[in-house]
Formats: structure tokens, C-alpha cells, sequence
């Protein structure tokens, strides 16, 4: 009919057209130097953290609780957690063949005018909204004005607490302080986890009800409910870790896992004469394994994980925000409280990816090569390697967390229920008891052994429960 | 079809976890380091900054409007930069949004009599159906500019006149008997 | 408690709203309230030539906007007693096909989204895509075909095309296999997904459901089959069956007519034989631009066609095809006058969406987010 047009106007507007994909040398050179500058960036960030410690604790040990909270608390968890909602938005984007969020330009700084910068300005763009935005109050809640700014407040303050009991680094000495980072040492230790964890509750019961909303309070609802159930499973979790490592503290169960342990009791003394000795270490399993958490507990890595992503209400587990069935505890709040509710949440990833390497993931310690690092460098540079490991661990679990979350479709009130009471508490309970068996019977040793088992089951299982028949074999109408 | 029951692996959330933890991992990873997916829109893209994931990355990278795209009208100049137009009323009969207005004259000395005094497409009310392009006896309306109709600030302004719609390159058929009486005083562009 | 769903609300895809009463969580009554979208697209035909009713068509289901450009025309064609040619045939059942596995896309992607997999949705999305850019290469738009004509079709497959179907396709189905794997097997989606708005045959039959949601129940009922138009006797594909008629059976149903879609994008694509795309008959068909510009019967032939409409003679046709979501018929009546004398079209989300009360009816709120989306209701087609 029409003929097929061939005048027409030239793209004039959209530049010169280049090739699309970028010379493998130039492709290679790049991908070096950006993963380079990252390791050079979490290695400084490391020996900052050191640094601001030690500088802290010349005023004495009240300077050095200071410098720690300074340190890890407000640079580490918040900047970590400020960084994640653009890396959750990025990743995601990667995940999910998209680009993600690029249009935020630092247009006053010269020479950064037109570059995305990965995205990163998008960050105080996020933070510069929630700030001018109109904070807005409900009719229904004005009677409950107080409760319901609490609310918010309570969801911010115990997430970023719970940080204070992870050691992101062994007892060090570092420019001429003696210095740990870590907020409280505490005999109680991961229990306070426990007790702060739980204070999330009043937060989103408040929000729920506070806001006279019918959506909001299903929501609180359900989060109350949801949260109290798992506290259960995240507790029982860890039980098989105490008595793996025989304590609470998690400073000790970090130092138990290292291959230097014993040697760095008594560091002075070694790192005079740092040689055979450090390779010979009674903490290194059959004589190469790290004695790290997940060898002793694979049930309880897992369970712990799936229940600290249910106690921080993040997909699968997210009914209590639901955003399309009912929007949520948090629909009514707007501004900075609701900033305060998201942030709290990837404050809370952090810790839980903090705690999770702390037990789990041989908190600070490097595989294998630090008597080597010890020898060739002192021990304030393992240390700052030691940190650095720790960062690289904590967010190779919030990535893991991400996936999980961008995978899976959400589950339903009910069947979250379900599986916290009737699957993870009898399973986690069962996981203690064969613990506490096993360590009885044959000592640490003993469950290691025990974890590669474990381990070696949950492969196989994973491997082998073929998928059932598809639906080729089906049978279809014929005709 | 098939409803199998689950087996122990999927019935313990585990192994599909696994499988759908991989199926992310893999996209994140090959979009990280940029190893194209070998979509056919993909390998084509052009623009500037041109980046590796599938998705378009809109104002630096566009796509091309295909060939046939059904874009923003023109009308179609002549060779001596008139418009082809004859007005007669054609496209605006056969358009079901009733969105073209026209106003016809007379020329004084040319072959053909009739042009368009007033020539308006109503962008805004455009369905871009293309029902005007097949009615042109002419070949005066076309759509072939590549471009979407672009974004106004006002409705006022959505409203394009003779002048504006009159671009691209000029056409002559053939058949086009008798279109210039007079010697052309401009040569053809 | 009464919650009130919509009209603006994450999960009210296509601008419904729902008045729910609950009790605790779980649904004691759903009333939907529709109309949001109404253009009222019967009154406005009968200000149209039969013609101009085509644009209307596109914005009934506007995720497969092609299906019902053939349905329309082909009823235009039914009251006039024309037959298109063979390879506008063809050519409507290769981008019908396509359609159908974009509807089917958006339907399953949707379903992920609203239970929370984000990125099965995206997925789907970028399928979709893909087979839009070729929709759009094919016809001129992406969504807004008004791509058939009566007698035939307005473009023909542009050069390259062909191969560049075939190359996006593997895409497609590579991206809708991830869907499968993500979802499929899936125990927190099947969880969500089976035994939840579970409707017996029976009922679904009663109900008046058609397309994905009634073949879901085991009730072996394809227009394409059953009544075979166009080429689709020519076509070796299967039709997919349910058995329990719950949104696990909806939704791994829409999935297992992708596949069968595909293939028969591909035999249609191997079957296609050359030749006109319309018809060469002036009084129905616009004659080439060659005649109207060079000769006066084109012309004269072109102004009829244009001002007066195809003469459509006086009758009354009922014209039922295969839309994506089910039975999708056209009730036209023609007074011979130029212009339809009225125009009813039969959605096939009506029917379903009517029944969406007796579906979510003792589920959870959370359930309704699945039942809902796996009957796809589509505003534009059950609104009209």
C-alpha cells in the first residue's frame, strides 16, 4: 500500500554513532583499574577506621569508646547502610538487565558535571528530599502525636545499637595505641542482639496503630507478629555457635576462629620472632581448615540467615510492607520518618551481614595467609588487612542478601508462620541438641566434622532432588 | 499439565533457591563486566555512552525509530519548497480523531489550483493511526520524520501549523502532470 | 473491617477498585467496581466509518493490540463476504502469535511483580520488548497498531525483518525459561499460587469463562481449534490443559502458551507464501498509491473509500477469534448506511472479573494480589 518511506530526516540530534562495544584492551584496563580503586578505597577506608581509634584513644578509654562509636557506628554502619539504598537500586539494576539510577549530577563541582558517577549523587539527592519534603501528619494521628513520631525513632536507634558488640578488628596496637574496634565488650554479648533485635517490635506495632490507617495497622500487625515468632528461631540458631565456641562474646568467637589465635595473645612476644611458629597453630583444623563458623554450623549459618531476613522484614519476608497488597506499617509517614524507617532497614542488613561474618565467616580474620602477612609486614598492617576483610565479607553477605531478596516472590502472612514454628524452630532445636551431642562426644573436632557432613548432605540434596517431571510429559488436548 | 508434587529439595525451599540466586548472580555478574546479552536491539544500540546492560539508557542512547515507524507528520514540500498539499480535505475526513484542519485557496497562476491556506495538526488529539498518510492522493502527508511528537508546555502549542509541519526533503513523482506553469525562479533544493 | 483496593493502588493493574470486607485477613466480600477506563467505544463506532472504528480496536486489549485488529476486521469481512488473501493471512496469525506471547508476558510478569519477584517482572518486560520493536517495525507502532485492513493488511514484513525475528526469539524464550526457573518450581510461589480462587468446570463454564482461565479448569476450549480461522488449521500446535483451574494452573498455562506460540510463529514464518497483502478489489480494498496517483478510477475509487467509508451492506454478524485472554467476540449490525450501526464487543475479562467475587471469596488479602492478576483483566477490553 504505502510505499515504504526512505527520506527521511537524519538523526541529527543523538551525536555520531559508535561502535558498541568497547576494545577488549581498553575493556580489560578499565575493569583492572575500577576493581583496583575499589580495593585501594575499602583498604584506605580500613585504615581510617584504625586511624580515628587510635587517635581517639589518647584521650584516654572514654576517648576510645568515643572513637569507636565515631568510627564504626556513625562511619561505617551509616555510611555503609546510606551507600546500600544506592547499591540495592544498582545491584538490583544489574540483576535485572536494567541501568539503575543515573540522572543525579553533582553539577557544581567542575568537572563532575555530566558524569553519573555510578549513581552515588543520587544519595544526597534521596537524603535532600527526605529533608525538604513536607512532613505530613494524619488527622487520625494527631491524637497520638507523640507515639507517632516515636515510632520512627525506634526503628532508627536500635538498629544502628546493634552494631556496638561486632569486633571489626583484633586487639591491635596501631600508631602507638592500643586499641580494639569495637564499641562494648560485654560479657553478655549477642544476647544484647537478642534484647535490642526485639525493641524493633514497638516501632512498627506503633506505626500500625498510630497512624489510624486500616492498611498500616494489617501491616503492624502482621510485623508484631512476624517479629516475635522469629525471634525465637534467630536465638535458637545460635545456640549450636555458643557451644561450638564456648562463649558468648563475639570478640572471642572472632578470635577463636583466626589461625593466629594464640599467637596473638601474646603478640609482643611473636612478632619478635614471627616464623615457623605461626604456621603451627592449634586452632587451624586438620591442619588447614579455618576454624571458621559455617564449618561447625552449616544449619545454623543458614537458619540464622533466612531468620535474621525475616526479622528484618525484607523480601521473602516482607508481608509487613507488602506493597501490593497493603502498603504497609510505615504508609502514613512521610519526609525524614520514613526515611528513618527505609535506612533503619539497611542499617539493620548491615548488622546483620556484620554478625552473621562474625560468627559464621571468621569475622576479621584472612584465610590462610596471615602468618605470612605477620611476616612480611607488622601486625598494625594485618590489621588494617583484618578490617579489610571484614568489610569485603560483611558485604559479600548483604549481597547475598540482595539476591535473596531481588530471587523470590513474597510469602504469605500464614505460610511465614508456618515455616518459622513448624519448619526453622524444630529444625534449629534439633540442630542444638545434635550440637550439644556431638561437642559432648567428640569435642570440636568432632563437629567439624559434623559441619562438612552437613554440608556435604545439603549439596548433595540440592543436587539431587532432580527436578520432577515438566510439562512435556503432560498430557495436552489432542486433535 | 503438570502438577507434580515438589521433591524434597523444592519442598525445603533449598534447591530452588539455589537456581534462582544463580539466575540473578549470572545476570549480575555479566552486566557488571559488560559481556553484552546478545539481544539483537542490544547489539545494535548506537549513541553516546553507549552502555552494556539491555535496558536503553534513554536521553544519551536512543533507539532509531524503525523505518516504518508512524512518527510526527509532515507535509511534504515540492520541489520549489511549496507544499504538495492540494487541500482537499482527504485526511481530514479519513481521520477518526478529527485533529487536522485545513483551509483551502487558490493559486493564481499554477497548474494545480488548490493549496493549503491554513494547514494544523492538533498533536495532542492525534492518534497516530497513519489513516491520513494512506488517504493523501498526493503523497502530501507523511510520517516518516523519526521523531515523536515532541512534549509541549502548553496545549496552545501541540497545535502545528503549515510552516512548521512543512519540512524534510521534497518529493516528485512521475505522475506529478503539469505542476509548474511558470519557469521555477528558485532552483530546486 | 472494609478496605477500599484501588482505584490507585499497586496491585489494580488496569484501574479497578475493590471494596473488600474483611474479617481478620481473610476476604468476607469483594465488590469490584469497574468503569474507570470507559471510553465508551460501542457509541463512538457509530460516529465512525467502518474504517475508522479500527483505532478504537487497538485500546480494547492494548497488550495485544493485533488480536484485536483481526477480530474486528474479520468481522467487517464476514458482513461484506470477502476473503482476505492468503498472506495477509499468514501475516495476522505470525503477528497475532506475537501478541499473544506479549499478553501472556505482561500476564505472568505481573504475577511476579505483585508477589514481590520484582525481577521475574522485568524479565518479561525486556521479552516484551524485544517482540515490541518488532511489532512496531512490523506495523508503525508499538501499541497502536490499526495494523489489518479489510482484505488484507496494511504493511508487509519489512526487509530484514524475518531475521530479525528469528534472532530475537531465542532471546525471548531464553529470558521466558529464567521466568519458568524463577517461578516454576518456586515452593514459596507455589505455595502462594495452588489451590488459591480454585473454580470447578462447571462453574468456570457458567461463568462464562473463556481463554487461559477456563482451560485452566480442564475444559478443552481454544477458538483456534474448536472453530479454526484464518490459517490456524494449517498449524501444528497443542492447546494446553488445567486441571484444578487454580492460579497455579492459570499461570503455568499462559507459560506453556508461549511455547505454543512460538512454534507457531515459526511455521508461520516457514509457511508464508508470497503474494499481495490486500486484496484487489477498489471497493473495499484502497487501491495503490500507483492508481491514485496516476490514473482517475484509483482517484476516484480512493475518494469514495475515503469520504463515503466501505459500503458495508446491511446484516448482522457475530465474529468470535481467540484473544489472548479468552473468547474474544465482535456483534457488529450494519443498516447499510456507511457506518455501523452498533458495535458490541465481547471482553473476554467481563466474564472472568465477574467472577473475581466468588474466586477471592475466604482467602486471604494476600491472595487476592494472585487471583487477580492471573486472570489478567485488562481495563480497556472489560471497560470498553
Amino acid at each position: 500500500m504505502i510505499e515504504t518511506p526512505t527520506a527521511r530526516l537524519a538523526f541529527e540530534d543523538f551525536g555520531p554513532a559508535i561502535p558498541p562495544r568497547p576494545a577488549f584492551g581498553r575493556w580489560l584496563a578499565g575493569t583492572i583499574a575500577g576493581w583496583t580503586a575499589f580495593v585501594a578505597f575499602l583498604l584506605f577506608i580500613s585504615w581510617l577506621l584504625l586511624a580515628i581509634a587510635a587517635l581517639f584513644a589518647r584521650l584516654g578509654p572514654i576517648g576510645a569508646a568515643v572513637g569507636n562509636i565515631v568510627g564504626l557506628i556513625l562511619i561505617l554502619v551509616m555510611v555503609t547502610a546510606t551507600l546500600l539504598t544506592m547499591a540495592d537500586r544498582k545491584w538490583s539494576a544489574l540483576m535485572q538487565d536494567r541501568v539503575g539510577p543515573n540522572r543525579a549530577r553533582l553539577s557544581i563541582i567542575p568537572g563532575l558535571r555530566n558524569r553519573p558517577l555510578k549513581g552515588i549523587p543520587h544519595v544526597l539527592a534521596d537524603v535532600l528530599k527526605m529533608l525538604f519534603k513536607e512532613d505530613f501528619i494524619p488527622e487520625g494521628a494527631m491524637n497520638n502525636k507523640v507515639l507517632f513520631n516515636l515510632a520512627p525513632l525506634l526503628a532508627f536507634a536500635p538498629a544502628f545499637m546493634l552494631f556496638a558488640i561486632v569486633p571489626v578488628s583484633p586487639e591491635v596496637t596501631f600508631l602507638g595505641q592500643r586499641i580494639q574496634l569495637q564499641v562494648a565488650r560485654v560479657d553478655w554479648g549477642i544476647l544484647y542482639v537478642f534484647a535490642l533485635a526485639s525493641l524493633a517490635v514497638f516501632a512498627t506495632a506503633l506505626a500500625g496503630w498510630t497512624s489510624d490507617n486500616k492498611l498500616a495497622l494489617l501491616g503492624g500487625l502482621r510485623a508484631s507478629a512476624q517479629l516475635i515468632s522469629y525471634e525465637v528461631t534467630l536465638g535458637l540458631t545460635l545456640v549450636g555457635a555458643f557451644i561450638a565456641f564456648g562463649t558468648l562474646r563475639l570478640e572471642e568467637m572472632a578470635r577463636l576462629q583466626g589461625m593466629l589465635g594464640p599467637a596473638l595473645r601474646s603478640a609482643v612476644v611473636l612478632a619478635a620472632r614471627a616464623g615457623d611458629f605461626l604456621v603451627r597453630d592449634d586452632s587451624v583444623l586438620f591442619g588447614w581448615l579455618p576454624s571458621w563458623g559455617f564449618v561447625y554450623q552449616p544449619i545454623g549459618m543458614i537458619l540464622f540467615l533466612v531468620a535474621a531476613q525475616a526479622e528484618i522484614k525484607r523480601a521473602p519476608f516482607d508481608t509487613p510492607e507488602g506493597e501490593s497488597e497493603i502498603i504497609g506499617y510505615f504508609l502514613e509517614y512521610s519526609g525524614l520518618k520514613s526515611g528513618l524507617f527505609l535506612i533503619a532497614e539497611y542499617a539493620e542488613t548491615v548488622v546483620v551481614a556484620g554478625i552473621v561474618t562474625t560468627i559464621f565467616l571468621g569475622g576479621y580474620h584472612l584465610p590462610f595467609i596471615e602468618p605470612t602477612v605477620v611476616r612480611h609486614f607488622d601486625f598494625a598492617w594485618l590489621s588494617v588487612f583484618q578490617v579489610f576483610a571484614f568489610i569485603v565479607k560483611m558485604l559479600f553477605i548483604i549481597w547475598v542478601m540482595f539476591v535473596v531478596r531481588w530471587a523470590f516472590p513474597r510469602f504469605r502472612y500464614d505460610q511465614i508462620m508456618r515455616l518459622g514454628w513448624k519448619m526453622m524452630l524444630p529444625i534449629s532445636l534439633f540442630n542444638v541438641a545434635l550440637t550439644a551431642g556431638i561437642f559432648l562426644w567428640a569435642g570440636r573436632e568432632g563437629l567439624a566434622w559434623m559441619g562438612g557432613i552437613e554440608w556435604l548432605a545439603i549439596i548433595a540434596f540440592v543436587a539431587l532432588s532432580a527436578r520432577a517431571p515438566r510439562a512435556e510429559e503432560a498430557p495436552h488436548a489432542s486433535h | 499439565m503438570p502438577r507434580t508434587d515438589l521433591s524434597p529439595g523444592e519442598r525445603l525451599y533449598l534447591r530452588e533457591a539455589v537456581r534462582g540466586m544463580g539466575v540473578l548472580a549470572r545476570h549480575f555478574w555479566k552486566n557488571l563486566f559488560g559481556f553484552r546479552d546478545p539481544a539483537p536491539e542490544v547489539m545494535e544500540r548506537k549513541g553516546r555512552g553507549v552502555n552494556l546492560v539491555s535496558t536503553i539508557n534513554y536521553p544519551e542512547e536512543r533507539k532509531e525509530y524503525p523505518p516504518g515507524y508512524r512518527g510526527m507528520h509532515r507535509l511534504v514540500p515540492r520541489l520549489d519548497g511549496k507544499p504538495r498539499c492540494v487541500a482537499c480535505y482527504m485526511c481530514a475526513t479519513a481521520c477518526p480523531a478529527q485533529c487536522i484542519y485545513i483551509e483551502a485557496g487558490e493559486y493564481e497562476e499554477e497548474a494545480i489550483e488548490k493549496y493549503p491556506v491554513r494547514f494544523e495538526i492538533d498533536e495532542l488529539r492525534c492518534i497516530v493511526c497513519g489513516f491520513c498518510v494512506e488517504a493523501c492522493p498526493k503523497d502530501a502527508i507523511r510520517m516518516d520524520t523519526g521523531t515523536h511528537a515532541p512534549a509541549v508546555l502548553s496545549r496552545p502549542l501541540a497545535v502545528f501549523d503549515k510552516e512548521s509541519l512543512l519540512r524534510g526533503p521534497a518529493v516528485e513523482h512521475s505522475t506529478d502532470v503539469l505542476t509548474y506553469r511558470v519557469p521555477l525562479k528558485t532552483p530546486p533544493r | 473491617m472494609t478496605v477500599n483496593l484501588g482505584p490507585s493502588h499497586p496491585a489494580m493493574h488496569g484501574t479497578v477498585r475493590l471494596i473488600v470486607t474483611l474479617d481478620g485477613e481473610t476476604i468476607v466480600e469483594a465488590v469490584p467496581e469497574i468503569g474507570f477506563l470507559h471510553r465508551g467505544f460501542s457509541k463512538s463506532s457509530e460516529h465512525s466509518t467502518w474504517h475508522q472504528v479500527l483505532p478504537y480496536t487497538d485500546r480494547l486489549n492494548y497488550v495485544s493490540p493485533i488480536l484485536n485488529n483481526v477480530g474486528y476486521i474479520m468481522g467487517v469481512e464476514k458482513l461484506l463476504g470477502i476473503k482476505d488473501t492468503e498472506r495477509s493471512q499468514y501475516l495476522r496469525v505470525l503477528a497475532g502469535e506475537i501478541s499473544r506471547i506479549t499478553d501472556h508476558l505482561t500476564c505472568i510478569g505481573a504475577i511476579g511483580l505483585e508477589l514481590g519477584a520484582f525481577t521475574v517482572f522485568l524479565y518479561a518486560m525486556e521479552a516484551r520488548e524485544l517482540l515490541w520493536d518488532r511489532i512496531s517495525e512490523l506495523t508503525g507502532a508499538r501499541v497502536t497498531t490499526s495494523w489489518t485492513r479489510v482484505g488484507g493488511v496494511a504493511s508487509d514484513l519489512p526487509p530484514g525483518w524475518e531475521q530479525k525475528l528469528r534472532d530475537c526469539l531465542p532471546r525471548v524464550m531464553e529470558l521466558t525459561g529464567e521466568v519458568d526457573t524463577l517461578l516454576t518450581r518456586n515452593r514459596i510461589f507455589i505455595d502462594r499460587t495452588r489451590g488459591i480462587g480454585v473454580l470447578s468446570a462447571e462453574e468456570a463454564v457458567d461463568w462464562g469463562f473463556t481463554g487461559p482461565c477456563l482451560r485452566a479448569t480442564g475444559v478443552n476450549y481454544d477458538v483456534r481449534k474448536a472453530h479454526p480461522y484464518l490459517v490456524y488449521d494449517r498449524m501444528d500446535f497443542e492447546v494446553p490443559l488445567g486441571a484444578s483451574g487454580d492460579t497455579y494452573d492459570r499461570y503455568i498455562l499462559r507459560l506453556e502458551e508461549i511455547r505454543q506460540s512460538h512454534r507457531i510463529v515459526l511455521q508461520c514464518l516457514e509457511q508464508m507464501p508470497p503474494g499481495p497483502i490486500l486484496i484487489d478489489d477498489w471497493r473495499y480494498a484502497l487501491p495503490p498509491k500507483k492508481e491514485v496517483f496516476g490514473s482517475i478510477e484509483g482517484v476516484m475509487a480512493h475518494f469514495k473509500l475515503i469520504t463515503e467509508g466501505i459500503q458495508v451492506p446491511p446484516g448482522e454478524v457475530y465474529v468470535y477469534t481467540e484473544g489472548a485472554n479468552g473468547e474474544l467476540g465482535f456483534h457488529l449490525v450494519s443498516n447499510g448506511k456507511g457506518k455501523p450501526y452498533a458495535i458490541q464487543v465481547r471482553g473476554p475479562g467481563l466474564p472472568i472479573l465477574s467472577a473475581l467475587p466468588r474466586l477471592i471469596k475466604g482467602h486471604a488479602i494476600a491472595d487476592l494480589i494472585p487471583i487477580f492478576d492471573s486472570i489478567n483483566m485488562i481495563g480497556g477490553e472489560v471497560e470498553q
